[in-house]
């Protein structure tokens, strides 16, 4: 193995135990999916000729073409997803935003006047009443 | 001479704004005698809408932020219907829709003929109206008639009368401009009684450098496409 092969495993090992760290942690089935992804990295790049025999048998060619295959349908699929996030994150925001106006809603100046009008109406009725 | 906005109207004329504080004053000057409730929704602007908004005899409502014109129209539908709103119309802050259509648009709502009237700038009619806006708009009329059916004359006009029902049943959701659409899409699924009536659009310069572009018709499209995927 050369170099970079030793830093890349290294790299990806020490995902791969946090991955699975996490995954006993709170059981969630997301973290087994990407220590599947970490796995995987760490077998591509540890034997590569055996992504070029896999692409091969899938009529791709090079094992580097596979590679790029896959990342462009993870970016995909990824950027599908952030979408949705952020999607319904702004349909939440919308929901907060009009909440708060709903609660501070304001009469104009006319209203203000009206009520004041009204206010000193009644206040001098109230005293003619008493006199 | 003061407006007493607390009578008991029961026709509400919701105005989305977003930085138009120059506009808006002329705008809503121009519903004041019509004897209906205004409420006037401040998009988040960063100019001084709200404080204008303030100083006139309406109802002023302030987005936090800016949220989108499809956001702010549903703020302003739902404040009317919690101050017993029996009929809703939407209506543009930047004086492009003329106040004297107000009756008309409202007259079939308010008689039960219809559940939702749609202003029509096509069957009414268009000042100033660029030809390039005009292929956009007709675009957009094709749009609606293959995706929800209805045979309409103009679908993005923000001139629209709603019956309580109609707009108790209808939720914006989408937050920006395909609320126009969504609206359509709304009215087919549900069912309601609709009729389109003529009004009168203005565009001027300062409309227009607001208004919708062909890269918006695509985002438009997306944003349907988005609420459609995620609920």
């Amino acid at each position: 193995m050369n170099l970079f092969q030793w830093l890349a495993i290294s790299v990806l090992a020490v995902l791969a135990v946090l991955e699975f760290r996490a995954y006993i942690k709170n059981h969630q089935p997301i973290h087994l999916l990407r220590e599947c992804v970490w796995l995987l990295a760490i077998v591509s790049v540890a034997f590569p000729s055996l992504t070029t025999s896999v692409a091969s048998w899938l009529g791709i060619g090079r094992g580097t073409d596979l590679v790029f295959y896959g990342f462009m349908f993870v970016s995909t699929g990824i950027i599908f997803h952030l979408y949705g996030r952020n999607y319904l994150l702004r349909r939440d925001l919308v929901e907060l935003a009009r909440r708060d106006a709903l609660r501070s809603s304001v009469a104009g100046e006319s209203i203000a006047k009206h009520n004041t009008e009204r206010s000193s109406g009644f206040h001098q009725d109230s005293q003619e009443g008493r006199q | 001479m003061i407006h007493d906005i607390t009578a008991p109207k029961r026709t509400w004329i919701v105005i989305a704004a977003y930085n138009e504080s120059e506009r808006l004053g002329k705008t809503v000057a121009g519903l004041l005698n019509g004897g209906h409730q205004i409420v006037v929704v401040d998009d988040g602007s960063r100019d001084n809408t709200f404080a204008v908004a303030q100083s006139l005899p309406v109802w002023a409502l302030r987005h936090p932020i800016n949220c989108g014109q499809g956001a702010a129209l549903q703020t302003g539908i739902d404040f009317a219907l919690s101050h017993d709103a029996n009929a809703i119309v939407t209506f543009d802050a930047d004086g492009q829709h003329d106040p004297a259509d107000v009756s008309s648009i409202l007259l079939p709502v308010l008689s039960g003929e219809v559940d939702v009237a749609l202003g029509s700038r096509f069957l009414g009619s268009t000042k100033n109206l660029p030809w390039t806006r005009s292929v956009l708009l007709r675009m957009a009329i094709l749009f609606t008639r293959l995706t929800n059916g209805l045979r309409l004359t103009d679908t993005h006009n923000g001139f629209r009368a709603l019956s309580r029902m109609a707009a108790q049943q209808i939720r914006i959701r989408q937050p920006r401009m395909a609320h126009a659409s969504e609206i359509l899409d709304q009215i087919a699924r549900l069912q309601l009684r609709y009729r389109e009536v003529p009004v009168t659009i203005r565009y001027t310069h300062d409309t227009l450098a607001k208004g919708q572009n062909s890269w918006d018709a695509v985002r438009i499209t997306g944003q349907l496409v988005a609420g459609r995927f995620w609920k």
